[in-house]
Order: C-alpha cells, then sequence, then structure tokens
C-alpha cells in the first residue's frame, strides 16, 4: 500500500466575518472529504495576531497556506470552488 | 530654497513691470502664508504651491496616472518629506513593487531611507504572489490589522497604498471592489491618516475608484491633463536626480582613474626594485663563480704545492746525507 502525504494547513482568519466563516468550513468540508485523516488545520486569527499576520504577509483574509507537502501554495478567498482546490492543491486523478 | 528664488523673482518683475503687478501681490500672499494647519505638506515646492500647502490633513487623496508618471515617487517623496521634516512618520504600502527596489530608487533621489527605515517610515511588502490561487470572495481585515498593529507602534501619520489596482484586481466582482475601498477609507478616516491611495489610470479597477467619494482630493485630472505644475516638479526632481547621479558616476570613475594610476605607479617602483635585485644577484652569482673558480685554483694550486713539496720529501732521505 502506498502511503499517501499529510496535509498541513494553516488557515488565516480575521474575526468571524462572513469571508472567513465561509472559508474554514468550506476547508473543513473539503478535508473530510478529499483528506480523511490525513490533514491538520491551524487556524490563526489576524485580529488576535496581527503581527504574525505581518510576519507570514498575509494581508487578505482569508488566506490559506498550505504547508505540507510542500512546495508551499497560496489561496485566497472563502474556498468555494472545490474543483479549484483540488487542482491547486494537486490531488486531481 | 527655490521658493524663495520664485517670490524674489516676481519682486523684481513688480518694479520693472506694472502690468505684472496682481500676480506678484497674489504669489506673495501665498508664499507669506504661515504652514497651513489642515494641510500637510509633500515637500514638492510647486505642489505644495498650487494646493495652498499641501495635502488635506487626516484626509484621503486619490492619485491615478499611467504608468511612469511618478506616483511612487510621489507617495515616497510625500513620506520622506513627513518623516524627515514633519515629525509624522509614515508607512508605505507596496502592492506592485517589492521594498528593495523602493530603497534602491530612492537613493537615486538622494533620500536616506535605510536612516528612516529604523523609525519613522515602514515598508510593507504587499505584493500577491504570481502563483495566488483565488477562490471566492476575501477582504482586506487582514492587512489592516497588521497596519494598525505596525501604526501604532511607529506612531505613523502618513500613509500611502500604492498601486491598489493591483489588488482590486484580485477581487471577483465590482461589489466587492467597491466595499474594500469603503472599509479602507473608513479605516484612514477613523484614524485621522493622511493618506495617498495610487492607481494605475485606465481599466475596471481606476474607474471604480475615482467613483468612489474620497475625502481629500482626486489628482487624476490635475495629473494628466494640465498638470505642468505639478508634472514639472516631479521631472525636475527625476532630472536632478539623474544628474546627480551621472556626476557621483563622474566622480566615482575619475577617482577609480586615480586609483588605477597610482597602482601603476606602485607596479613600476616594484618591477624597478625587482630589476634591481635581480641585478644584484647576477652580480653576486658572476662573484661567487668568481670566488669558486678562484678557490678552485687556489686548491689546485695548492695541491701542485704539496705535490712539489711532498716530491721533494721523497727524495730528501736519499739527498739528506749527501746534503749532510
Amino acid at each position: 500500500m502506498i502511503r499517501q502525504p499529510r496535509f498541513k494547513f494553516r488557515l488565516y482568519v480575521a474575526g468571524t466575518t462572513q469571508n472567513s466563516t465561509r472559508a474554514s468550513a468550506n476547508l473543513t468540508a473539503f478535508c473530510t472529504a478529499h483528506l480523511p485523516h490525513r490533514h491538520e488545520i491551524e487556524i490563526v486569527d489576524v485580529l488576535q495576531q496581527p503581527k504574525r499576520a505581518m510576519a507570514d504577509s498575509v494581508f487578505m483574509t482569508p488566506t490559506l497556506i498550505k504547508l505540507a507537502p510542500t512546495p508551499d501554495r497560496r489561496m485566497i478567498g472563502t474556498l468555494s470552488h472545490t474543483q479549484l482546490l483540488l487542482e491547486t492543491l494537486g490531488l486531481e486523478t | 530654497v527655490p521658493g524663495e528664488s520664485v517670490r524674489h523673482e516676481f519682486a523684481n518683475n513688480d518694479e520693472s513691470c506694472p502690468s505684472a503687478f496682481h500676480g506678484a501681490s497674489f504669489m506673495k500672499t501665498i508664499t507669506r502664508r504661515p504652514p497651513n494647519a489642515n494641510k500637510a505638506s509633500t515637500g514638492i515646492e510647486g505642489f505644495d504651491e498650487i494646493t495652498n500647502g499641501g495635502l488635506p490633513h487626516g484626509r484621503t487623496t486619490l492619485l491615478v496616472g499611467q504608468p511612469g508618471s511618478g506616483k511612487t515617487i510621489f507617495g515616497l517623496r510625500f513620506l520622506v518629506f513627513g518623516a524627515q521634516v514633519c515629525r509624522e512618520p509614515g508607512i508605505f504600502v507596496a502592492f506592485e513593487e517589492a521594498s528593495k527596489r523602493i530603497v534602491a530608487n530612492a537613493e537615486g533621489f538622494g533620500w536616506k531611507l535605510p536612516e528612516l527605515l529604523i523609525k519613522k517610515l515602514y515598508i510593507v511588502d504587499a505584493q500577491p504572489q504570481p502563483d495566488l490561487v483565488q477562490t471566492g470572495d476575501f477582504d482586506l481585515s487582514g492587512l489592516l490589522t497588521a497596519l494598525e498593529a505596525k501604526a501604532k507602534e511607529m506612531g505613523a501619520r502618513r500613509i500611502v497604498f500604492d498601486a491598489i489596482d493591483i489588488m482590486l484586481a484580485l477581487l471577483p466582482d465590482a461589489t466587492a471592489k467597491r466595499r474594500e475601498m469603503y472599509r479602507l477609507h473608513a479605516w484612514l478616516l477613523e484614524r485621522e491618516m493622511t493618506a495617498i491611495i495610487t492607481a494605475k489610470a485606465g481599466g475596471d479597477e481606476a474607474s471604480s475608484l475615482t467613483e468612489h467619494p474620497f475625502t481629500g482630493v482626486t489628482l487624476a485630472d490635475i495629473y494628466t491633463a494640465g498638470g505642468d505644475v505639478l508634472m514639472g516638479t516631479l521631472r525636475w526632481e527625476k532630472e536632478s536626480a539623474e544628474r546627480v547621479a551621472n556626476e557621483v558616476a563622474e566622480v566615482a570613475g575619475k577617482l577609480k582613474r586615480v586609483t588605477l594610476k597610482a597602482e601603476e605607479a606602485v607596479l613600476r617602483v616594484k618591477a624597478k626594485s625587482m630589476d634591481t635585485e635581480l641585478l644584484a644577484k647576477q652580480v653576486e652569482k658572476t662573484l661567487r663563480d668568481r670566488t669558486t673558480q678562484s678557490r678552485k685554483g687556489e686548491l689546485s694550486r695548492g695541491r701542485i704545492r704539496m705535490r712539489e713539496l711532498r716530491g721533494a720529501d721523497k727524495r730528501n732521505p736519499k739527498q739528506k746525507p749527501e746534503n749532510l
């Protein structure tokens, strides 16, 4: 059996604004459907940790950073297009 | 100070040419007026003059122009002057150019950015990555929260958003673009920051911007049509910066020539001393050769003498009795 890579995400949100809430819901749903038991999500609220956002050059919220597997990839927006997510993460079969 | 000389010229005209009297007195009232508290001076003489002291204080000014017309430099000049002269630290949000390039460009103008960058000027690299994927709507809350923290930390009073069209182009629709401009503008007003937002002329982004009712002025018209005063000033600054750069290059060239000449002289001296050394070695060698030869000669002479003496000794025992 080939061991599939584990996905590590960091999602920058801005409190409970509509876009941010949508993005985290969409990401959770996507991971449950396409990456079951092989994903990790860290959610960072820029309102709580503005310096971290600056250090990571995150200026638009929501911003999703795929940290693993390498290379890093960035996506902005509510993550509403499942097909685009699959393509960007290289999960299309 | 260029302003002084302008005033002086008008005063001269006043005496020699009575018909220019009205214009002259008008100029005098402008130049004699104390710094306007409602205005944030840009440090660009011509611009401050035609705007009666600079940009509206605590308000947002939109600057629209063609690529290469000097929008970035105008914004940067506004921040550098604020930091150096008006005790108003500033933040530059760069959506298009990398901060490294901005700093390098500023050095061409003779503005010492690295000194200011420590406390009074902060450049945010906000260029979207080329491979950035956009899926759905987003907003600027992240940027504004990060800027809020930074502005508080350094006490920033001025801010420039350079090439906002780059960021606006990523937003999915006109509604989102309008909403984010509104968010940005409201944020700026609430903090009473004197701001400049620049954008490229033409395209959807610029038109969505010019629709927005900014509290400051929109410089698109003055900038693109009949904006000779403003453009003249900026052009003059650009040209003088180029002139300075050329002069610096020339001096550097001269200095290099001098250094090369000195190096050449040193090498020449070295070559000469090496020649002398070579000569000395040659002399030494011949001397040594000669010494060896003369020693050899001496030795052989000595040997011959010894042989002679020995020969004499050998013969001596026989001859001795005879001699005795």
